[in-house]
């Protein structure tokens, strides 16, 4: 017998049938739902006289329109008011478990999905938002779907999809010091294209994987969908059942060992049968930042801008639309732009040890925001704000001038108050570059790790973290 | 319920070049606030129409020639991005029936699926060639029958792909999934009971 991709166990397990050549009825076993992709989806359930199937499977959090400064209900903006109110209704009357504002345990879905211990290994998640993929660094099929989708989910706890292939990508060696999970991201979609991951599920594995932290491999998961795959993950280990241990809807001691069995079965095989195989090596990575507006459009830090179309593997128009949009020259450096402000956030990068690496690097230096710099910081849930709160991080970086928010999706994709203005320019730990992202149509969004936002927000330009926090081997 | 069937769809065309066309800019988050799609065909590209605007042209989903238009033809990978339906039920809405492209997000291809919205996948080279061909004659005639797999552009027919079980749920007014979801309700059940593993907000 040939050996089995963990995407391929877990998918044949969840298939209920074959709708028809190719297009599998598939169980999904967390329905995650958020305000902003499911109101329409709850009324044409109304529409049809249909219910929600399995409500103890699907749970909501509130986090796209939800403003991070003026928190009080009703909100300002009368929009984002009825959304969270229609959000609150459909769950009430649905039985869906809520993780609200008032209970403190509100956050961006894809962070408090693993914060609750839902999120477990060898089970199929889907939620209506891209980056749902976050959920595959535990090992589980997550994926993003739309409204009619969601609704799909909601009446019958199943969808029809077709499966996908696989390619693994293998990142073997060390990572150099100042190079981390984003910058292993960046630099896996800036080698396969922005587009290279169509029909692919990815599957991350090699030595930088294994010793990878449960929130690294939740940043590199998440921003599969950049790079096309509308799905990621790497297989289980002993860091992934840690970290899963002891949270409130993970296993209960006696279904522990039941379920770790289960957990170990569903690993990919070591002679399993992928449809690509790639290698990268940690030590060809360097600090990376993108420079245009599709996610393969980036640099390392320490090169120039590409100097023509073929440089940057583009079309001639793509590559000036993308030039003249961001306002940069081809062949220019990138280090020494200057940046407006710097978001520190969004479900790539807002977990503790995201904001922790931030405040051990300004700290060691007493390093103060720039002037005329605004940098945000907004932990990704209720709970990590408050975990961040106990460490003294919050303290420690108010005082060196980062203004503090209360947790959602802010600046990441201009739903709420937190947007550019004008042709801003932005250094952003979040994950899309694209054209009017941050809310205004001419505001432009650089990405790269929470290290080099850092380096931006504390030297008020686009730097090298490496140098300015002294980083070295 | 029965949804309606996709199979011989004509009109005219609209080019719109640009490879990795995001979901953000067929349809910016600020449009996603409201409670319902029926806006969502008023909003598509708000932003590329201003910006086109400032720079002297007008962009192909207000350019009075392209007006009445109900194919789309694009380039590779359009569609990237956020999983928001609202971009295909905009495009929509707007009044496209078929989209022609080298190639689709996933995503958005399977929401255009969903919505009954066939997206057709055909070589660079005969994407750029009737996006030429329209953009020359704006009145040329696109006629696609999906039963038949014929897709004629000016008179000359094009191989095009579309997964013939797609093809199918189109042509037999199938497409809209919930029905044939439901129908195995029983296997969904034993399914749920199958499982080595047990989510539950209980």
């Amino acid at each position: 017998m040939m050996g089995k991709t963990l995407y391929s166990k877990v998918f044949d397990l969840h298939t209920v049938s074959e709708l028809k050549p190719g297009v599998f009825q598939l169980f999904i076993g967390l329905h995650l739902i958020h305000e902003v992709t499911t109101p329409q989806a709850f009324a044409m359930l109304e529409e049809r006289g249909l219910g929600v199937k399995y409500p103890e499977l699907t749970f909501a959090t509130i986090d796209h329109i939800i403003p991070t400064k003026h928190t009080q209900r009703p909100f300002l903006d009368i929009l984002s008011e009825d959304m969270a109110s229609e959000l609150e209704r459909n769950v009430k009357k649905a039985g869906i478990r809520y993780f609200s504002p008032q209970n403190g345990e509100q956050g961006i879905v894809h962070v408090i999905g693993p914060e609750q211990g839902l999120t477990q290994p060898g089970i199929t998640i889907c939620c209506g938002d891209s980056h749902t993929a976050t959920h595959g660094a535990f090992g589980a099929i997550a994926f993003g779907i739309g409204t009619s989708q969601v609704r799909d989910v909601l009446a019958t706890q199943t969808l029809a999809t077709q499966k996908l292939k696989v390619r693994r990508i293998n990142v073997n060696g060390k990572l150099a010091p100042g190079v981390y999970a984003k910058d292993v991201i960046l630099y896996i979609i800036n080698k396969l294209g922005a587009n290279g991951g169509g029909g692919y599920a990815y599957e991350y594995g090699g030595e930088v994987f294994d010793r990878f932290t449960m929130e690294e491999r939740m940043t590199v998961c998440n921003m599969s969908i950049e790079g096309s795959a509308r799905c990621g993950y790497v297989n289980p280990d002993q860091i992934t059942y840690d970290f899963i241990k002891g949270r409130p809807y993970s296993p209960k001691e006696s279904e522990w060992d039941a379920r770790l069995k289960y957990w170990e079965s569903i690993k990919s095989d070591p002679d399993a049968i992928y449809d690509d195989v790639v290698n990268y090596r940690a030590e060809d990575i360097a600090p990376m930042v993108t420079w245009g507006i599709g996610l393969d459009q980036s640099i390392s830090i320490d090169s120039k801008l590409p100097a023509n179309p073929e440089e940057a593997k583009m079309n001639l128009a793509g590559f000036t639309e993308a030039m003249e949009y961001m306002q940069f020259q081809p062949g220019e450096k990138i280090t020494g732009k200057k940046i407006d402000l710097a978001f520190l956030g969004s479900c790539t990068n807002a977990r503790v040890s995201d904001f922790k690496l931030v405040a051990e690097l300004i700290s060691q230096n007493n390093f103060k925001v720039a002037k005329g710099v605004q940098a945000l910081v907004v932990p990704g849930s209720q709970k990590v704000k408050v975990e961040l709160e106990k460490l003294g991080i919050l303290a420690t970086l108010a005082n060196a001038g980062f203004e503090i928010r209360e947790p959602g999706c802010s600046m990441c994709l201009g739903m709420n108050p937190d947007q550019l203005v004008g042709d801003q320019l932005c250094a952003s730990t979040s994950n899309r570059n694209y054209k009017g992202r941050m809310g205004s149509p001419t505001g432009r969004t650089l990405i790269m790790s929470p290290a080099m936002v850092t380096a931006a927000a504390v030297t008020g330009e686009i730097q090298d973290c490496r140098n300015i926090f002294n980083i070295k081997n | 319920m029965s949804s309606l069937i996709v199979n011989q769809i004509s009109g005219r065309g609209l080019p719109l070049i640009g490879d990795d066309i995001d979901t953000d800019r067929i349809m910016p988050a600020r449009y996603l606030k409201e409670l319902t799609f029926s806006n969502l065909g008023k909003y598509v590209f708000a932003d590329e129409i201003i910006a086109a605007e400032k720079k002297g042209f007008a962009h192909p989903f207000v350019a009075p020639l392209f007006q009445g238009a109900n194919f789309l033809i694009v380039n590779s990978n359009f569609g990237c991005g956020s999983s928001r339906e609202h971009a295909p039920q905009g495009i929509k809405r707007w009044g496209i029936d078929c989209i022609i492209g080298i190639s689709f997000s996933e995503i958005f291809f399977s929401n255009c699926y969903s919505i009954g919205l066939p997206c057709l996948t055909v070589t660079p080279q005969i994407a750029e060639e009737i996006q030429t061909i329209i953009a020359a004659k704006t009145e040329t005639q696109i006629s696609l029958d999906l039963t038949a797999g014929k897709l004629i552009v000016a008179g000359q027919a094009y191989p095009y792909l579309l997964d013939p079980g797609l093809q199918s749920a189109f042509t037999t007014g199938n497409w809209d999934q919930t029905k044939g979801l439901l129908d195995n309700e029983k296997l969904i059940a034993k399914k749920r009971q199958e499982l080595p593993y047990l989510i539950s907000n209980l």
